[in-house]
């Protein structure tokens, strides 16, 4: 697909070296604070608060930070929760939205625009929160997992982008399909699935993420702790600052010392919650490879 | 508590202050009550010299309550047959790490066994108290109690809450079977100096009994105020500051000789939560009375000249030059432990820890009494005590209210207060000189920390309400930190005190200035800070005024002397 | 599309909705989970739209609260902060739509340049893990970064002569917010153009280079047309939020002293909602940015249905 390096022209070369410097910068600004985060959460948490600037490397090692987070009596269990709601509102998410994009991309079906404009209505108003949370309760989902994965599962963003891809699929392809005499779930699946591998690669990339961070509908609509996800119990660990309520050293004195820890228990919290979606996704990116699909078919 | 320019009422900030002390401090547990009782603005007459651990004043100066203060009882258990009531109450953080759910801990099993009583609690996550709240409430079903606060209060405070249907009137049902609660609050407020607010302050302003809140058994001193670095006041041959002039010196020598960069650590406001640093000016942060007529502190000509003032020191690098984007109420312990600062508004509980934690071995911080304009001087803002909003309120259709006040007025007993704030005697405390004391499974427990051990045996300070022996506390506090109930009230009367102006307005009157106080309170914070750092030249105070005026601070002014002039001919 | 609107009344006829019921009931079918997740938790809530017009209380529920009319849109707009929040949440939004919007895009190509794939991985992978980082502690970074003694003062230091809090200068504060989103977003928000990019035909840039046109040329003509629909698509979602800026960061980073900038609409009618417990005024407010933004993405649908050939609906 592209020329060999060696072929290109001097300008060329310049440009592209100048590419690769930008984004080498690029690379430097994203993770700079990020290692920075990294470094503090295992350093001495007194270097850490007399450090102004960007940590370079950790100092005085110490895994006392982890120790704290992985002592909180919920946080392994939140651990499952979370893949829980992932697993399953990624599931039934990616379900329902390509099988309501593929009618939808369809010219011959009458309705789609005004579906479409019925469900990209929901993008601009909303009831807000006290209408929705009484239709959970009433619905009898309240306190229970189900209030945590089905609400997110219609993206109506997520719909319009696998119908905008579906749309480039040409129509003739259905048709030969259809003479063959497959029905339209055996289309959706057989055809067109593999069509728009980068668009799903994309959304399930963004229900995994954002039902990972998720926390709000779970810190209104469950009350049983058991139940929490693992952001919930981040998000308290650091919206309240409390590590007290951690520490479980018997003497008063050291539990005093607890105030030391918040910062770098803060920067626990990042990377627990974040390496776990970092590992992830590799696994996704092979989608992303470029030319694969539509070239395969129209050769 | 990343800094948060929401700038809430006194008895917010104070609140959230005794949520703070409580999870930051040694004992863990302090304070008159965290932000979900009924008293988060506490405070105390200089002339209440406070019991310090081992006063032995009065006759009620043993920690366990005597049988003076006793009420009646109804006996245990509460019911023959085993009864559940359900209570919506925040989380414990201190217990957090141990279970999931507060009625899980040694405490309120045994406190079930006593009674007779299953309690099941419903907690809201920790730090969406406020949404779940209004969340609950617009639900329509509540539970037979709910936990109120001042950091999410009803709007037009109990009385609406009443008329909208939600909250019993407990007015006539509190005599019958919560007795003891009335005599705890008589017997409380009678030590104080100021009997009369209080006991005003415990009803509605249309005289009901609602929310029950947590009473003290003796009345607490001034717990929080500024501290500075003895160990430098000592080196530098400098004694204690007493007028703003002798703290612009020392502060001066901070930074110079000590190399403080954050000399004086101010809050975020500009102020701090007692109004310690203004009150020397003779105004506040907020309303307050001169001969009973009302005023607004930051239009006044002494809130000029202290701006006037802090914009000089910060000019001089005297003032912690990130203090906008701080907190606004504790200081970062950070700059304190690092020796940036010499100069804070903080809490005598955590004072150990500051030691303790510091990088400097010989660190060592005293009370300092609030600045005056000369010696001699007062600072007339000593805080009163008062209760504000706040409590534990049965639900208008709870079928269990009689075992709920019951239930309560355990608490407020002799016999259930001692339970409540030390355990059994034996198991977790023992009479030592008649006073009694924890034992080491609480203050030396090998699973648990001292403020964990606490909560799990003993009622969570300021949790549900009880009859509150705050001296336990002390079991985790050097006697030398105490100094801070002699030091604070020294220079300070109650002279222009008020009480939280939004608690004895009536439900018309509350919304209404909810309503226009927001804003003003807006554009008074922008102003404070834009005159200290001097983006808003002091030139501009008169159109600030003006400003004030134009979004109805003289309206303001009008319904609090309105609400006031009711609450003493009361 | 842009033929069908033309006759578009023609269309419904009955005879046309019968038979196309007759031919698509399957497909039809395929769309009513979608749709019934819809109606559940997107248009039964809706119902609350209605207190924005009323004096709302709870307990009397939302058909029987007392009507109010427009009063809570007069107390809003009445506000003397109104004005200064709509302009200052229109100013980010439109900074954002004009910095981070074609940011994203043209980090998007020049991912699409780099060939060594290990380093393209790594780049991607880089550049996303921003987007992971809770916004407390993003804040936490924020504020330790900008006080008086943080890098970043320190480097805008070099160039103004003296370091200070960049969080209580006012004229920071948009720079501040624009290029912390930039930072956090820009590589997130370029994955779907990504996407869309290896969807793009490998003939067709062999095809160019047979005709001689070099990179630029062949990204100016394949590239680009080929991530036309994308662009077009997010772009209308992105005028159809202008007045939605959330209000979370604003929350975590302002003080007083940039309040004057900083203040937008989600935070004030946050602060309101706090102090107030005010269903009906902020579901006013909201009400009112959803009217605004839907007249924008309507009108931006129908111009680029007029001139591009790709709409949302």
């Amino acid at each position: 697909m592209v020329r060999k390096f060696s072929r290109k022209s001097l300008p060329e070369k310049i440009i592209y070296i100048l590419i690769y410097l930008f984004m080498i910068f690029l690379c430097v600004v994203c993770i700079a604070p990020i290692l920075h985060v990294f470094f503090a959460s295992i350093s001495d948490p007194k270097y850490v608060m007399s450090q102004s600037g960007i940590i370079l490397w950790p100092q005085d090692l110490t895994l006392e930070g982890y120790k704290i987070i992985f002592r909180t009596r919920s946080i392994t269990h939140s651990y499952l929760n979370t893949l829980i709601y992932v697993g399953a509102s990624t599931a039934i998410g990616f379900l329902v939205t390509v099988m309501a994009a593929y009618p939808l991309s369809r010219k011959s079906v009458l309705w789609r625009n005004v579906i479409m404009m019925i469900i990209s209505f929901t993008m601009l108003f909303n009831g807000g929160m006290i209408t929705f949370y009484m239709v959970i309760k009433n619905l009898g989902m309240y306190n229970t997992r189900w209030a945590i994965i089905l609400p997110g599962c219609a993206s109506a963003f997520n719909l319009i982008l696998v119908r905008t891809s579906m749309m480039s699929v040409p129509q003739s392809l259905e048709e030969s399909a259809k003479l063959d005499g497959a029905g339209p779930m055996t289309i959706l699946f057989r055809i067109y699935l593999p069509l728009v591998k980068p668009t799903l690669a994309t959304i399930i990339l963004y229900m995994v993420i954002g039902a990972w961070n998720s926390w709000f509908n779970a810190s209104i609509f469950l009350t049983d702790r058991a139940k929490y996800p693992l952001q919930l119990v981040l998000q308290e660990i650091l919206m309240k600052n409390d590590v007290n309520s951690l520490m479980s050293q018997s003497s008063g004195e050291l539990a005093g010392l607890a105030d030391l820890y918040k910062q770098i228990v803060k920067y626990c919290c990042i990377m627990v919650s974040t390496i776990p979606v970092l590992v992830f996704y590799p696994f996704v990116m092979k989608y992303f490879k470029s030319g694969i699909m539509l070239g395969s078919i129209k050769g | 508590m990343k800094k948060n320019s929401i700038k809430k009422m006194l008895s917010l900030v104070i609140a959230l202050a005794m949520i703070l002390s409580m999870l930051a401090a040694c004992g863990g547990d302090q304070k008159p009550s965290q932000g979900s009782s009924s008293e988060p603005a506490q405070s105390q007459s200089a002339e209440t010299q406070p019991s310090k651990k081992d006063d032995d004043t009065g006759k009620d100066s043993t920690a366990a309550p005597s049988s003076e203060e006793a009420g009646e009882d109804f006996g245990l258990p509460i019911c023959e047959e085993k009864t559940t009531i359900s209570i919506w109450v925040p989380m414990s953080s201190n217990v957090t790490n141990i279970v999931d759910n507060i009625g899980d801990t040694a405490f309120f099993k045994a406190l079930e066994e006593r009674t007779n009583v299953h309690v099941e609690f419903q907690h809201p996550s920790a730090g969406g108290e406020a949404q779940a709240f209004n969340l609950l409430i617009s639900s329509g079903e509540l539970p037979d109690m709910v936990m109120c606060s001042a950091s999410y209060p009803y709007p037009g405070g109990f009385d609406q809450a009443v008329a909208d249907g939600y909250f019993m009137d407990l007015t006539d049902l509190i005599p019958k079977y919560c007795p003891n609660y009335l005599k705890a609050v008589e017997s409380y407020a009678a030590k104080t100096t100021f009997e009369k607010q209080y006991l005003n302050a415990i009803k509605t302003e249309e005289g009901r009994y609602v929310g029950i809140g947590q009473v003290f058994i003796e009345p607490q001193g001034d717990f929080a105020g500024y501290y500075m670095r003895k160990d430098w006041l000592d080196d530098l041959g400098l004694k204690e500051p007493v007028t703003y002039e002798d703290w612009e010196n020392v502060l001066t020598k901070f930074k110079e000789e000590k190399g403080a960069t954050a000399p004086l650590a101010l809050a975020s406001t500009g102020y701090d939560g007692f109004n310690d640093l203004p009150g020397g000016y003779g105004v506040n942060s907020s309303f307050y009375q001169i001969d009973n007529k009302i005023h607004y502190g930051p239009m006044e000509d002494g809130w000029k000249d202290y701006m006037t003032m802090l914009n000089r020191w910060y000019q001089k690098g005297l003032i912690d030059p990130d203090f906008m984007s701080g907190s606004n109420f504790l200081p970062d312990t950070a700059m304190i432990v690092t020796g940036k600062t010499g100069a804070f508004f903080t809490m005598y509980t955590l004072i150990a820890m500051y030691e303790n934690g510091n990088e400097d071995p010989n660190a060592l911080y005293v009370p300092v009494t609030a600045p005056v304009l000369k010696e001699g001087d007062k600072n007339m803002f000593g805080l009163q005590m008062l209760p504000g909003f706040g409590g534990l309120a049965i639900s208008q259709d709870s079928k269990n209210a009689e075992v709920c006040l019951k239930w309560l007025n355990y608490m407020y007993s002799p016999e259930g207060s001692l339970f409540v704030n030390y355990g059994v005697e034996g198991d977790t405390f023992e009479y030592v000189d008649g006073v009694p004391q924890y034992t080491e499974k609480v203050t030396k427990n090998e699973k648990y920390s001292f403020s964990e051990a606490m909560c799990y045996y003993t009622m969570p300070s300021g949790y549900l309400p009880n009859l509150q022996d705050w001296r336990r506390e002390l079991a985790a506090v050097p006697e030398k930190d105490c100094a801070n109930y002699e030091v604070f009230p020294s220079n300070k009367t109650t002279e222009r005190s008020l009480p939280s102006l939004t608690g004895i307005m009536n439900a018309e009157e509350s919304t209404e200035y909810a309503k226009l106080f927001a804003d003003v309170d807006t554009i008074m914070s922008e102003a404070t800070v834009g005159f200290i750092t001097g983006t808003k030249p002091l030139d501009e105070w008169d159109s600030y005024v003006e400003k004030l005026k134009s979004a109805g601070i003289e309206r303001l002014i009008e319904i609090g002397q309105g609400a006031w002039d009711r609450f003493m001919n009361k | 599309m842009s033929k069908q609107k033309t006759v578009k009344e023609k269309i419904y006829t009955k005879k046309a909705i019968r038979r196309d019921f007759k031919a698509n009931w399957a497909l039809y079918l395929m769309v009513v989970p979608f749709m019934v997740l819809t109606i559940l938790f997107a248009y039964l809530p809706m119902g609350g739209i209605l207190m924005a017009f009323e004096n709302f209380k709870p307990k009397l529920g939302i058909w029987k609260s007392p009507w109010v009319h427009l009063k809570n849109f007069q107390d809003f707009f009445g506000s003397i902060f109104a004005w200064r929040v709509i302009r200052n949440t229109l100013i980010i939004s439109f900074l954002q739509l004009l910095i981070c919007f074609p940011a994203a895009i043209i980090f998007a190509l020049l991912i699409n340049e780099l060939k060594d794939n290990l380093f393209k991985k790594s780049v991607q992978m880089v550049t996303y893990m921003p987007h992971f980082i809770s916004m407390v502690v993003i804040a936490g970074i924020i504020v330790d970064f900008t006080k008086s003694t943080g890098v970043i003062s320190m480097i805008v230091g070099w160039f103004t002569g003296t370091t200070e809090n960049l969080l209580s200068k006012p004229a920071a504060w948009r720079p501040i917010y624009i290029l912390s989103d930039l930072w956090q977003s820009l590589g997130f928000s370029s994955i779907i153009y990504v996407a869309a990019l290896s969807g793009i035909d490998d003939s067709l840039y062999e095809a160019a280079e047979l005709d001689g046109a070099n990179r630029w040329q062949q990204t100016l003509h394949v590239t680009l047309p080929g991530i036309a629909n994308t662009i077009i698509i997010m772009l209308i979602l992105r005028i159809g939020s202008l007045m939605s800026v959330g209000q979370e960061k604003t929350i975590l980073l302002y003080n007083d002293l940039i309040l004057e900038k900083a203040d937008i609409i989600s935070s004030f009618v946050y602060r309101k909602g706090l102090q107030e417990f005010n269903y009906g005024y902020s579901t006013a407010v909201s009400f009112f940015n959803s009217v605004i933004n839907t007249i924008l993405i309507i009108t931006a649908n129908a111009l680029s249905r007029k001139y591009s050939e790709t709409s949302l609906f």
